[in-house]
């Protein structure tokens, strides 16, 4: 505003365009102006419309003064002309009396001022001038300002809305009533909260206004919910300030509300995603992991924690490996993980075998990926594991179990193949046997009617002999075919050893076999089948006459033994037959024959595995021995005499109280 | 038992489907000794044949077409005329235990396992009869 001293009405010269057809006006509009001290002006004449459309007006002048005393129509013209591009141009008309003035009743209101030639006084012209000049300045102001307020609430997006005292709507912004589906903001006015909103929103909002009007402070960035009658709900943060009157008394409140459903909606979306995102992490039955760069855990669940060994998911973030593996372990995990990283490339279901503190094994299957930022550089690595020591173990238990059953099949096959053997000597041992007869029976009375003829006589002593070898071998085949039941009974071992040296004492003398006694006494009884254990011994000693064509030494050795410890002198497979603490009897039965050729030790006991040469034995000797033993719940062994040449079949069987 | 004197012959019955097993024994037991030996290959006809040659001694074959061992034994001893005479049963059928053991007793039955040799045979006659 320019200052205005007492001596002067504008420091700066007015310019003043004058439109008037009366080429006398001009002179006497000087005349008037000219005589005012401190006035100063420059004045243009102008005569008619047309011509002044020619210019920038407000550049040209600060006021017009329009002689009403003109044409009827072209001072209409002129009036409508210029108030409609003056801006703030102050527009003055000159006319004689209000008579003339009255005939332009009908557009007095786009004039500023008029001034009456018959009654202007001495000087009033400039002051006129100056005021009309000024308040239309001010007025072109304040206009501007009002539309700038206006553009601003109409076109603003944030609600404004101002309220008196009662938190009634005194004015509100277009955006306001859009927001609340009214199409006018004046709809609005002399509304309060509770017309608008349910009462969970507009009573705290009615307190926060009364506490503002009785205290005086704002309220600032307040995040509310609104729940619109509707049901509809919207978010928006608030900020709410007194309204003072020019005296500085709070006359109401106004406020502002931006919107932020949206944003809110998504942080809702978000910690949704979060919380369903920590429900998955919780109960996956994998663990689930994030390590930063340094292979530090920044995100873990609580299966992993369980995993390694730690009290909880929280205690293990910032740590590392090194917390909860062994030394070893850990560098080795870690830098698996180091080249994850570093090579950019993951890994699927790697299998891990790490020992655990008990000592027992833990099987983990992981699968890891190494995790970027935006610039693509690797800032961690992402890891699935998944315990699965249990399915390991199962898969380690069905491993061991299926070759057992192959061992049990190749077994079972074995079985079968000598029970068809067997029942194939029970059909064939009668059929064989009658001709045995005739051929034993024949050769013995031949040999009888042939006293003189040696080389007759040899023959059929061949023959007699070639017969009960023949018979020899039926037995062995239907030792197979007999059945496996036996009757335990308590028996000295000495006992059945007698009986079967008394059934070989013939055998023995004859092939020149002296028998060497070392049975021991007062054995404890064993639980044995004397039939079918007195068949192990004949075996035995059957096995050694023929080790012995020229004569030897047979050894029958018998005596007890403490099992003291699964030592080296105790083979693998003898701990399986006994305990240590067991008492057993041992049976030795040891030739001076030539032993046991080494590549033969470990067939010895296989079926149709035999040293003689074909004919003179079926093989199956040996085996049967074996498992009538195993049957016995004992133990067979034919090692090589350590003392000189010769062959020692040890029996162990466990006494009456084990078995 | 037996009026059993040295000059009389002992008669001595065999019963076996198998004729060549039959006519060896007899002619090991008529080369042997004093025996006079029958032989039978029809099992069903043993009562009339045992009837008519009275044996001192059955020697009995077990597993036979016809009759087996068991009904012959069986027959002879529901016949008073013949169930004095003892059996005893030749068969294959035996373990090599009870081969080993010579004659041998089970189930009060006498027993020799076959192959035999005439000096078993002998044996096992005379430990019977006497």
């Amino acid at each position: 505003m320019p200052k205005v001293t007492p001596t002067s009405l504008n420091d700066r010269p007015y310019k003043l365009l004058l439109l008037s057809s009366d080429k006398s006006e001009e002179a006497t509009l000087n005349c008037n102006l000219s005589n005012t001290q401190g006035f100063n002006y420059s004045l243009l004449s102008i005569e008619a419309l047309d011509k002044l459309k020619q210019f920038e007006l407000q550049s040209l002048c600060n006021a017009v003064l329009l002689d009403l005393r003109i044409d009827h129509q072209v001072a209409l013209d002129s009036i409508r002309y210029l108030a409609e591009n003056k801006g703030p141009i102050a527009l003055i008309c000159l006319c004689q009396n209000h008579s003339q003035l009255h005939e332009f009743k009908d557009i007095m209101y786009l004039i500023d001022d008029y001034i009456l030639a018959e009654s202007l006084t001495n000087g009033e012209l400039p002051t006129r001038i100056t005021h009309a000049i000024r308040r239309c300045r001010k007025e072109h102001e304040l206009l501007t300002e009002q539309n700038l307020l206006k553009a601003l609430l109409d076109n603003i997006p944030d609600a404004v809305y101002f309220k008196d005292t009662k938190s009634r709507f005194t004015k509100v912004n277009r955006a306001m009533a859009d927001s609340y589906g009214h199409s006018e903001p004046d709809r609005i006015i002399g509304k309060s909260d509770f017309d608008l909103f349910t009462k969970e929103h507009a009573q705290p909002a009615y307190d926060d206004e009364q506490k503002i009007i009785s205290t005086g402070d704002p309220l600032i960035g307040k995040i509310e919910k609104e729940t619109l009658a509707n049901g509809d709900v919207k978010w928006v943060t608030t900020t709410k300030l007194p309204l003072r009157d020019k005296h500085g008394t709070i006359i109401g409140t106004m406020g502002i509300s931006r919107s932020i459903t949206d944003l809110k909606e998504a942080q809702e979306a978000l910690s949704r995603e979060t919380a369903l995102l920590k429900t998955i992490l919780d109960n996956a039955l994998a663990g689930i992991y994030v390590k930063d760069r340094d292979s530090r855990y920044i995100v873990i669940n609580e299966r992993h924690a369980k995993n390694l060994d730690a009290k909880c998911a929280k205690d293990c973030i910032g740590k590392t490996l090194k917390d909860f593996y062994s030394p070893e372990d850990a560098e080795r995990s870690m830098a698996f993980d180091e080249q994850i990283m570093s090579s950019g490339k993951g890994v699927e279901n790697v299998i891990d075998e790490r020992p655990t503190r008990d000592g027992d094994s833990r099987w983990q299957l992981t699968s890891k990926v190494p995790l970027f930022d935006d610039n693509g550089d690797c800032v961690g690595m992402v890891g699935i594991t998944q315990d699965i020591t249990q399915q390991k173990k199962n898969e380690l238990q069905l491993k061991s179990t299926i070759q057992t059953l192959e061992e049990t099949k190749l077994q079972l096959i074995e079985a079968e193949k000598l029970k068809t053997v067997g029942r194939l000597a029970a059909g064939i041992a009668h059929e064989v046997k009658n001709p045995l007869s005739v051929v034993l029976l024949g050769s013995e009375y031949l040999l009888s009617k042939e006293q003189d003829n040696p080389e007759v006589k040899e023959l059929l002593n061949d023959m007699r002999q070639a017969a009960l070898k023949a018979n020899d071998v039926v037995f062995e085949l239907l030792d197979y075919s007999s059945p496996h039941e036996m009757s335990l009974v308590p028996t000295d071992i000495n006992d059945t050893i007698e009986h079967a040296l008394t059934m070989m004492r013939h055998n023995l003398r004859k092939a020149h076999v002296t028998l060497i006694d070392e049975r021991g006494k007062d054995l404890p009884p064993v639980f044995i089948d004397g039939s079918k254990i007195d068949q192990v011994f004949i075996n035995l000693i059957l096995n050694a006459i023929s080790v012995m064509p020229d004569g030897g030494e047979l050894i029958v050795r018998t005596y007890t033994k403490r099992m003291r410890e699964a030592g080296s002198n105790v083979s693998s497979e003898m701990t399986e037959h006994f305990c240590i603490g067991d008492t057993i009897v041992v049976v030795e039965i040891i030739d001076s024959g030539n032993g046991i050729e080494g590549n033969h030790q470990d067939k010895v006991f296989d079926p149709f595995f035999s040293t003689k040469t074909t004919g003179e034995g079926t093989g199956l000797g040996l085996s049967v021995t074996r498992s009538i033993v195993d049957m016995h719940r004992g133990m067979i062994t034919l090692t090589n005499r350590k003392d000189k040449t010769g062959a020692c079949a040890q029996i162990l069987f466990p006494t009456a109280d084990k078995a | 038992m037996n009026e059993n004197q040295k000059t009389e012959p002992t008669r001595i019955l065999i019963i076996d489907d198998e004729a060549p097993f039959t006519r060896m024994v007899k002619l090991n037991m008529q080369n042997a000794g004093n025996y006079v030996v029958e032989t039978l290959n029809e099992s069903p006809q043993a009562r009339i044949v045992a009837k008519q040659f009275k044996p001192d001694i059955i020697l009995l074959d077990v597993v036979m077409p016809e009759a087996d061992g068991g009904d012959v034994a069986t027959m002879l001893r529901e016949s008073a005329a013949t169930k004095e005479i003892p059996i005893i049963f030749v068969s294959a059928m035996v373990s090599r235990n009870e081969a080993h053991k010579g004659l041998y007793q089970s189930g009060g039955e006498y027993f020799l396992a076959k192959p035999v040799s005439s000096d078993a045979l002998i044996d096992a006659i005379n430990q019977v009869l006497l």
